[in-house]
């Protein structure tokens, strides 16, 4: 289980639109950028369906704070954008200089999720918020799509991540599974507890894949707490990840215990962290 | 006339006899306790200290050193024994006016308790706070709150969502807020694809869009009131949370103060004050997601000595009778307005000044509270604003603090109000008598205020019983410096010394401060002499040693009359000139010295031309003496016809101002001898006043005049003709120096009562003065034969020089 130099995350992307969420996630993404000595890039997406909207001319903007009912057209959603976009590489300039990280930011226009699935390629972690400008605790379609889509190890922020909580870990015995004992590793901060849930069909497997573990942990020299799970679904977990007061959750991105839809579920429950490693 | 006879030595000096004390030193004696030769400034001050009527407060008169404070300080330290402690007084903050502290009493020595107590459960209150605001239940049922706002609002949205989706379009976010758009596999349509549906359609979707929009606008206008909702219970929780959480705590404070409803009412508005204000006593929080997000500021909260809203609940102890047996007495050595009534602090923040009631400080009439105060009036009146502020809280009845800088507008900033406390306090003033009499004068108020004079004497009598308290204070102040004890002869060496002070041998001297210096003065001359014991020689030469160091001055007159710089006879004979005598006063030391006074007489109007008067070198009670001199000359030798003369009088080289009358009789020696032309006896110095009828009265400092001349003929040397003149009736003032009485009994010196002006001038002449016969004419071979003969030629020829003039 040796981290190969492949494996290394050598350039973070971290998307942007100038939300608590987003911004919340930036700051998690240049905490890892300067812990794994990484590269910053960080993507407004300008959303091209305003436009559209914007030149159908048969809908009005209802004020989300105001409730005042306003025309909308191109050049006011325009403006609108590019101040958001200035906001968001402000915030990004600010964080990644004062710790002195490499970073660039670029704007492009399209339907945020394909755009963001296009700039992954350029990356080798997307760090994301859970929902964008709505106040909803429920997963946006963006991550929505990433989560499920996403090529890439992506981390889905929910709000600030809390320091010294514990970080827990699903390990199944598959190479996801491997790769996420060794992301724990990484993404853990001295101190942090460090939880394995080991999860496998029935207790035999998951005493064999114990062993395994542990093996691990001695060589990496850390004291994780462990876990059984023979029998995991997203209402488990979710009960498992609140009795810690988890702060981040790292689980394979593809695997056979948690389908998508459950996986999604899974993030609309938990208000965590969570990284999937793929 | 029956001539004068010289004083007898036992006449000059009344000698205390050791042989009367009983004892041997002062260490055999009793202390006293007593305060000795001040009996009306006793019952005075007793009287001022049992009266409880408002304004009996104690004024005590006499000079310094009367023993005024420790008189007063003893009979008020005698009575607040017996008296308990007053209460114990404490500032807290109001929390309905913030500028103005409340003032709580408590019975002395719970005041300290109370702060402890408060103290304790502002400890408490924040530890009870954080652990309740961060315990699961706090955080659940907030939670549980938001959340239902939350789920709220979404149901709400997607509810309009799914609607929206029913009918192809979709909710979209804006930057400025939500909008609904015609959507076709996730994308908006293009204005073309719009275009190119059905025109029934377009206008359905339209129709849509505004009926949604009008219901997005409905949900979104009923936000802000689910928010205030939100707010309400979230506050509602905090209050349940912090009720729960502080409400034991005070309300144990509350039982343990039951008895005090000021305290109680005080715990309740902190209660209230806790309840409304929990969150700020907790580290910070931003409210967004009920956690500490940013771990460093919530270090740093945690990491503040006290954060501020605490601070409110402390206690400001301003007065404490804890450790007080009996009432105050308290002396203010510096009464300033503040040191008087108290003051409110500032510190400086971020370069402001600021305050709060913790601040405040007592002020001597908050300590004195239920007891005494001593103040010296002069220190008092010395302070700006200090005796106003006095005598309006002696007539309020309470002790208000106001700020001088604010009251006189030369600062303005944050000050505060602190609520005036109920005084009953006892003043006692210390001063001079010019002090009480000027205040009398010139301050209604202070006669209202201060109704009890004690008046201390500046003497008192000198009886055996007198002489033995004498004897037993000196032991008293001696061990009290902790001197050597002092022997019988030293005690009666004192006594000489004390009844010489006040300059009469009928009378000692009850400044206490100045015989005290005399016993340490004499202890050291002791020491320096090796006696265990103080003796008289001791006393002695510490008297002479202080004369030696005050009398360099005196020495330097002595020399200019002994070298003949200041003319001075003291032998011989010489019409119209004779030895007058005056004292001289400095600092605290006064000598004699003689000064020769001529009269020179001419023609004239019956004028008395006093030369020192017309220069004015004179002050008004000479140039009073002078004239009288006029009243008796026209009475006695003219009285029916014109006083025909000129006459001019003068202290001859006196360069300064002269006053007093007791030149008087000395002057009109010296007119008789220039009209009568009798020369007088140059060995003789004279001192008295004189009346308009020729009598000689007394007059002060009859001791040092003495001696003054007395030196002056021992450096020349005595001629046994040499003597003073002196009123008969200051003879009971005579306590001259050993060596003067040594030289009267050798009758190398003398000493002459003289009751009127013709015992006097019979004696300076050797020329009998002459009775009246019964028309008033007296023989020719007699002074005031001669003066009236000589007066009647003047009175003649001044008629015959005026006739041709008439005529003429």
């Amino acid at each position: 289980m040796a981290d190969s130099e492949e494996e290394k995350i050598r350039r973070i992307l971290v998307a942007l639109d100038a939300s608590p969420h987003s911004l919340a996630a930036l700051k998690l993404a240049a905490e890892l950028a300067a812990r794994l000595d990484a590269e910053l890039i960080g993507i407004y997406v300008e959303d091209i369906n305003l436009f559209r909207l914007a030149e159908l001319q048969i809908s009005r903007e209802v004020g989300s704070h105001s409730a005042r009912v306003r025309e909308i057209n191109s050049q006011h959603i325009q403006r609108q954008l590019r101040a958001q976009a200035r906001r968001a590489r402000q915030a990004l300039a600010l964080i990644a200089e004062s710790a002195e990280l490499r970073w660039s930011f670029r704007t492009t226009r399209g339907l945020i999720p394909i755009e963001l699935l296009s700039a992954i390629d350029e990356a080798d972690l997307v760090i994301l918020g859970k929902a964008g400008w709505s106040r909803r605790r429920q997963l946006g379609s963006t991550a929505q799509t990433l989560v499920v889509q996403s090529p890439r190890h992506t981390l889905i922020i929910q709000s600030s991540v809390r320091m010294g909580r514990p970080v827990m870990v699903i390990y199944d015995g598959s190479d996801a599974g491997k790769k996420a004992l060794e992301t724990a590793l990484t993404l853990r901060e001295d101190g942090d507890p460090l939880i394995i849930l080991i999860s496998a069909q029935n207790a035999e497997k998951v005493e064999r894949l114990q062993i395994d573990v542990q093996e691990w942990a001695k060589q990496k020299r850390v004291k994780p707490e462990y876990r059984w799970l023979t029998a995991v679904d997203e209402a488990v977990l979710a009960r498992q990840v609140w009795s810690v007061d988890c702060g981040i959750l790292i689980l394979p991105g593809e695997s056979e215990f948690l389908p998508s839809e459950e996986l999604l579920e899974l993030l609309n429950e938990t208000s965590c962290a969570v990284f999937l490693v793929r | 006339m029956a001539s004068v006879q010289p004083l007898s030595s036992s006449q000059l000096f009344k000698r205390c006899n050791p042989e009367q004390f009983d004892f041997n030193t002062t260490a055999d004696l009793e202390d006293l306790e007593d305060i000795i030769g001040q009996p009306r400034a006793v019952e005075a001050v007793a009287f001022g200290i049992g009266i409880n009527q408002e304004g009996y407060n104690i004024f005590a008169l006499g000079p310094s050193g009367a023993g005024k404070r420790s008189l007063v300080t003893r009979f008020f330290e005698q009575r607040s024994r017996n008296e308990p402690p007053p209460s114990d007084w404490c500032y807290v903050h109001n929390f309905e006016q913030d500028h103005k502290p409340k003032a709580i009493q408590l019975p002395a020595g719970m005041g300290l308790q109370f702060q402890k107590d408060m103290d304790q459960l502002v400890d408490e209150l924040r530890n009870a706070l954080s652990s309740a605001f961060e315990s699961d239940e706090y955080r659940a049922r907030r939670q549980a709150v938001e959340e239902e706002f939350q789920e709220k609002q979404e149901k709400e949205l997607e509810e309009l969502k799914q609607h929206a989706e029913e009918h192809g379009l979709t909710l979209l976010r804006t930057p400025g807020g939500l909008v609904f758009a015609p959507v076709k596999d996730g994308e908006v349509l293009s204005p073309e694809d719009f275009q190119k549906l059905p025109e029934d359609e377009q206008k359905q979707l339209q129709e849509h869009v505004q009926h949604l929009q009008e219901q997005l606008q409905q949900v979104l206008q009923r936000v802000p009131s689910w928010q205030r909702d939100l707010r309400t219970r979230t506050r509602e929780l905090n209050r349940e949370t912090t009720d729960f959480a502080v409400g034991d705590l005070i309300e144990e404070l509350c039982r343990k103060y039951a008895e005090f409803p000021d305290v109680v009412e005080y715990l309740n508005a902190v209660r209230d004050d806790v309840i409304k204000n929990a969150k700020d006593f907790l580290p910070s929080d931003d409210g967004q997601e009920g956690g500490f997000d940013n771990p460093l500021a919530a270090l740093m909260a945690r990491a503040r000595p006290e954060p501020s809203p605490l601070i409110r609940y402390r206690v400001n102890l301003l007065v404490d009778h804890q450790s007080s047996e009996g009432a105050p007495v308290i002396y203010e050595d510096n009464p300033t307005y503040q040191n008087l009534i108290g003051r409110v602090d500032h510190i400086a923040q971020m370069g402001a000044l600021t305050t709060d009631f913790r601040l405040i400080k007592p002020g001597s009439l908050h300590q004195a509270n239920g007891g005494y105060l001593i103040l010296d009036t002069r220190k008092l009146l010395q302070q700006p604003y200090s005796y106003e502020a006095l005598k309006r809280a002696l007539t309020s009845r309470q002790v208000s603090i106001e700020s001088l800088g604010q009251m006189l507008s030369l600062i303005s900033t944050v000050s505060l109000e602190p609520e005036p406390i109920p005084l009953d306090v006892k003043v006692a003033l210390l001063g001079d008598r010019m002090l009480y009499y000027l205040l009398s004068q010139l301050d209604p108020d202070f006669r209202e205020l201060f109704k009890v004079q004690a008046d201390f004497e500046e003497q008192m009598d000198r009886s055996q019983e007198g002489q033995d308290l004498y004897a037993r204070l000196i032991g008293t102040l001696a061990r009290k410096e902790e001197l050597r004890p002092f022997d019988r002869g030293a005690v009666a060496c004192v006594i000489d010394h004390s009844a010489r002070m006040v300059g009469d041998s009928e009378k000692l001297s009850t400044q206490f401060n100045e015989i005290t210096d005399l016993l340490r003065e004499a202890d050291y001359w002791a020491s320096q002499n090796g006696n265990g014991v103080v003796q008289s020689g001791d006393v002695q030469k510490a008297i002479n040693a202080n004369i030696y160091r005050a009398d360099r001055a005196r020495e330097r007159i002595q020399e200019a009359i002994l070298r003949k710089t200041v003319l001075i006879d003291t032998e011989g004979e010489k019409i119209g000139q004779l030895n007058g005598l005056s004292v001289i006063m400095l600092g605290n030391f006064s000598f004699g010295i003689p000064s020769r006074i001529t009269a020179r007489v001419r023609m004239g109007k019956g004028e008395v031309i006093d030369i020192e008067r017309e220069v004015e070198l004179s002050g008004p009670i000479h140039s009073k003496g002078v004239m009288i001199l006029s009243g008796f000359l026209g009475a006695r030798y003219a009285s029916d016809r014109p006083l025909s003369l000129t006459a001019s009088l003068v202290f001859e080289q006196s360069y300064s101002t002269v006053d007093g009358d007791s030149a008087s009789s000395a002057e009109l020696y010296a007119l008789l001898s220039a009209i009568s032309g009798v020369p007088i006896k140059q060995s003789f110095a004279v001192t008295g006043s004189v009346n308009q009828h020729g009598e000689v009265q007394a007059i002060g400092g009859v001791n040092e005049k003495i001696e003054g001349y007395f030196d002056i003929c021992n450096q020349r040397g005595l001629s046994g003709e040499q003597g003073v003149l002196i009123p008969a009736s200051n003879v009971k003032n005579l306590m001259v120096r050993s060596d003067v009485v040594e030289a009267i009994e050798a009758g190398k010196f003398r000493i002459y009562p003289i009751e009127s002006i013709d015992q006097g001038i019979e004696l300076l002449t050797g020329v009998p003065a002459g009775e009246p016969d019964e028309e008033g004419n007296y023989a020719e071979n007699t002074i005031n034969g001669l003066v009236q003969a000589r007066l009647a030629e003047l009175a003649e020829k001044r008629e015959e020089l005026s006739k041709p003039s008439k005529e003429g």
